[in-house]
């Protein structure tokens, strides 16, 4: 195998590879930088290196032009760096003789020092002239061809939990490799074409079994029922059956509040040992939504989060939502984790995870305006620690022929753009949507994207999403760069 | 990782009557954001800068263009942690600074000039007018003109015509003069400074010019609520003390008038706090009396000892420094008279994930 080493855009480039052009890397000399890697998610600062280098002209002009190529590049990074409509950046790559695949870091400005006279004469022999490359770059080079997501076609379930490791048409399964979260290039997510599916928010937490173990992917219980056997109602309310309410189908599926005075209080207690039995599989630290409706009048809900022994000032409140939809929504109700307890402090090889059965989530609610009933469904939490990301507002549909599509992605820089496609009406680009993207890159190891979805303002049971696909047709619509902290590697 | 990454984003104007988003910032602007939220007052300051190492000047310059006014949303996982608008800014450019505001003294689209008339020597007044274009673009903007003299009728509306006129606009004004510079030898700084202020500000936008007969504190508040343009009730809890609100001589804009309010407390001497929070929601309610964080190591914990997300810090609390002198709380004393406990005013956030919370005194 050929060492890489270049600068290059994909077509102007410098190559420092033995023999392939004037320009020599003095490898005797470069010192490679590495990421000080960030347990947060967060990308470092960009990097400083230098590349020491020689060039060998043939003649005065040769090293003029040799010259002239560098900075050509160097205005291409620059632009592309302050424009975002120049679509093409400059990478540094780099793959020695024994590794497998290159990888590539992004340069965000370059500059070239001479180290010897500026104006020289060539005369006869070939001379040589000592120079440094000083780029600044981005702390984590990546691997140069994308990895292609797996399709997931799309079921009636509110919540999902998407396997982005899965065997796919185009790629076998595959754990994420890097020493830190892979970029993703582009991600597609359609309501699903021929079912009349709506799409106006998500929710998307990453869970890795790095973090949780194998186990806190497959025991993770992203849905909490409200009418669970074991959850304790509160005042006024009662168990009811209710086919557009999760899990559907026949049976009770929803708790109703039929309130005799409208006071604040409790409605329903569920605890972690209500709707699991594995606890360590489920800590973690959550946005936690509610799936819920009135039948009229306004309505104020309210989690409160603590354990089943602790009074109800002992619990810490989440937020304070107003509700007036007689169509099923959901909202967000705060954030929360598990275990409260510091983990650090009192481990689980000490102190057993059982102990977390007794997390509690009490409802809170009282009627402020108005007469009606509250009903809820259920409970939903949303993993916000390993990566988040959300998007509201975006008013897409799916009909027989067609879907509108919403599109994700992170530039080289981590520079993020979501945009929707609209399909359904041919008309092009049609938003866009407001989002929050906090770290969303796809951590080492094996994964889920734990997905909630809604309308603009309401939630269908019925409704299916597609992930990396398009009607089925297209798979594997969409791909993902592993990220390293360091240029060397194979993987 | 105990944090989730906040976002900001930038919305259409709320007087449009529509709620576009316009852009969501990235990280490295992101990085610049600071705001504050008051225990009365609610979501209160904010500012961001564009630099040149990230922007064109032409980017700072359509920026700079396009945005006064415009609505600006700071959220944590979904959830709205800060919302206001963009009242200032002031971009610099090769030397020059140059800066817009929609401060009421500089930006009004609806006037009225109270004088005396010198027929009578009665106090008097013009009556409203507006430029409801301007009005229909940013929202109506009210200025009182109170002058000192002896006016007819027709000179007071000349007065109120010509600085409805000049005024309407938000407009751009250079600042600080033109500085001389050697062009080679010193380089000048490109630069955007952005400044947002809370809805609550808003409110000052218009006034209560008569006298609201003596009622509940919670009333009159929400009347005056009622009476602004972008704000709306959320919570006012019940606060019976019975107070007028006089303005029928002295007109005063409704936030001014609120907060005089809120300051009073109750009959039994209770703290109370109120403001404008997300979704321009007013809420109203008794102050904090319990301790409900604790402060250790820099750090701020709930009350189950979990690290708190910056951004989710509120005032209107009551923390506890453990490790501080142990300290007793005297008899008949509220709880944050205790040495050890802190009734907090104010909170700052500072981004990326910095905290600062400033104690009533």
């Amino acid at each position: 195998m050929a060492i890489t080493c270049k600068i290059t855009d994909g077509t102007n480039e410098i190559d420092f590879a033995p023999n392939a052009s004037n320009w020599k890397l003095r490898w005797d000399e470069y010192v490679p930088q590495s990421a000080e890697p960030r347990e947060d998610g967060t990308i470092p600062p960009y990097i400083i290196e230098v590349l020491p280098v020689i060039i060998k002209a043939d003649s005065d002009n040769e090293l003029a032009n040799d010259l002239d190529r560098f900075h050509d590049l160097q205005r291409l990074a620059e632009r592309y760096w302050l424009d975002t409509n120049e679509q093409t950046p400059v990478w540094f790559q780099v793959k020695l003789d024994n590794e497998s695949n290159p990888r590539q870091a992004f340069i965000k400005r370059m500059t070239l020092a001479p180290q010897e006279e500026w104006f020289l004469c060539i005369t006869g022999d070939d001379k040589y002239w000592q120079a440094s490359i000083t780029l600044e770059r981005h702390p984590l080079p990546e691997i140069v061809t994308a990895r292609i997501l797996p399709a997931s076609r799309g079921a009636a379930t509110i919540s999902i939990k998407y396997d982005y490791t899965a065997a796919g048409a185009a790629v076998g399964a595959h754990d994420i490799n890097g020493s830190t979260g892979a970029r993703i290039g582009y991600m597609s997510i359609t309501p699903r074409k021929g079912t009349a599916s709506g799409l106006g928010r998500l929710w998307i937490g990453l869970r890795t079994a790095e973090k949780y173990g194998a186990g806190g992917l497959t025991n993770f219980i992203n849905v909490w029922e409200c009418e669970d056997v074991d959850a304790v109602l509160g005042t006024d309310a009662a168990r009811a059956a209710d086919a557009t309410a999760s899990p559907g189908g026949g049976g009770n599926t929803k708790v109703t509040v039929t309130p005799g005075t409208a006071t604040w209080a409790e409605r329903l207690s569920i605890t972690l040992g209500d709707v699991t039995a594995n606890y360590a599989a489920n800590f973690g630290f959550f946005l936690w939504l509610l799936r819920m409706k009135v039948s009229a009048g306004t309505w104020q809900v309210q989690f409160l989060f603590g354990y089943e022994q602790m009074t109800d000032d002992e619990h810490v409140r989440g937020e304070l939502i107003e509700v007036t939809s007689t169509d099923w929504n959901i909202y967000e109700m705060g954030f929360r984790r598990i275990p409260a307890r510091n983990l650090q402090v009192f481990p689980t090889a000490t102190f057993a995870a059982s102990r977390e059965q007794t997390f509690e989530i009490q409802i809170w609610a009282q009627r402020t305006d108005g007469a009606g009933t509250l009903d809820l469904d259920c409970i939903m939490p949303v993993p916000i620690d390993e990566g988040f990301f959300s998007a509201e507002a975006m008013t897409m549909a799916s009909d027989i022929n067609s879907s509108d599509i919403m599109y994700l992605g992170v530039s080289p820089q981590d520079d993020v753009s979501v945009r929707v496609i609209d399909t359904v009406s041919s008309v092009g680009e049609h938003k866009y949507p407001a989002y929050t993207f906090s770290n969303f890159y796809l951590p080492p190891g094996d994964g889920r994207m734990i997905i909630v979805h809604a309308r603009d303002s309401t939630s269908v049971l019925t409704d299916q999403i597609d992930i990396s696909t398009l009607d089925g047709a297209t798979t594997d619509h969409g791909n993902y760069h592993e990220r390293f902290n360091t240029l060397r590697g194979g993987n | 990782m105990n944090s989730v990454q906040p976002g900001l984003q930038l919305f259409e104007r709320l007087a449009r009557g529509v709620t576009a988003h316009v852009l969501t910032f990235q990280c490295r602007t992101f990085n610049t954001w600071r705001r504050t939220i008051a225990a009365v007052g609610g979501y209160k300051l904010g500012d961001f800068v564009l630099t040149e190492e990230d922007f064109s000047p032409y980017e700072m310059k359509v920026f700079f263009d396009e945005n006064i006014g415009r609505r600006i949303v700071e959220s944590t996982g979904g959830i709205t942690t800060w919302e206001g608008e963009i009242v200032r800014m002031e971009l610099t450019l090769q030397g020059v600074t140059y800066a817009i505001s929609l401060d009421y003294e500089l930006w009004h689209n609806r006037v009225k000039v109270a004088f005396t008339d010198n027929a009578t020597s009665v106090p008097t007044a013009t009556a409203w007018t507006e430029d409801t274009t301007s009005s229909a673009i940013y929202g109506e903007c009210e200025y009182l003109d109170t002058v000192n003299k002896n006016y007819d009728l027709t000179a007071a509306e000349a007065l109120r015509d010509r600085r409805l006129n000049e005024n309407a606009y938000p407009s751009t004004r250079p600042e600080g003069g033109l500085q001389s510079f050697i062009a080679h030898e010193q380089q000048q700084l490109n630069i955007l400074r952005v400044y947002c202020a809370g809805y609550v500000f808003s409110m000052n936008r218009r006034y209560l010019e008569s006298l609201l007969a003596a009622a509940a504190v919670s009333d009159q508040i929400t009347t005056l609520v009622g009476n602004s343009e972008f704000v709306t009730v959320g919570q006012i809890d019940t606060n019976a003390l019975s107070v007028p609100v006089e303005c029928s001589d002295i007109s005063q804009r409704l936030w001014n008038a609120v907060e005089d309010l809120i300051l009073i407390g109750d009959a039994s001497g209770n703290r109370w706090v109120g403001g404008v929070y997300a979704d321009r929601r007013f809420y109203y309610n008794l102050a904090e009396t319990a301790v409900t964080h604790y402060w250790r190591n820099g750090q701020l914990y709930d009350l189950h000892q979990i690290p708190m997300l910056p951004t989710m810090i509120r005032p209107d609390t009551i923390v506890r420094v453990t490790g501080a002198i142990p300290a007793i709380t005297p008899s008949n004393a509220n709880t944050w008279a205790n040495a050890s406990n802190m009734y907090i005013d104010e909170v700052e956030f500072i981004a990326p994930d910095q905290y600062r919370l400033l104690p009533a005194y």
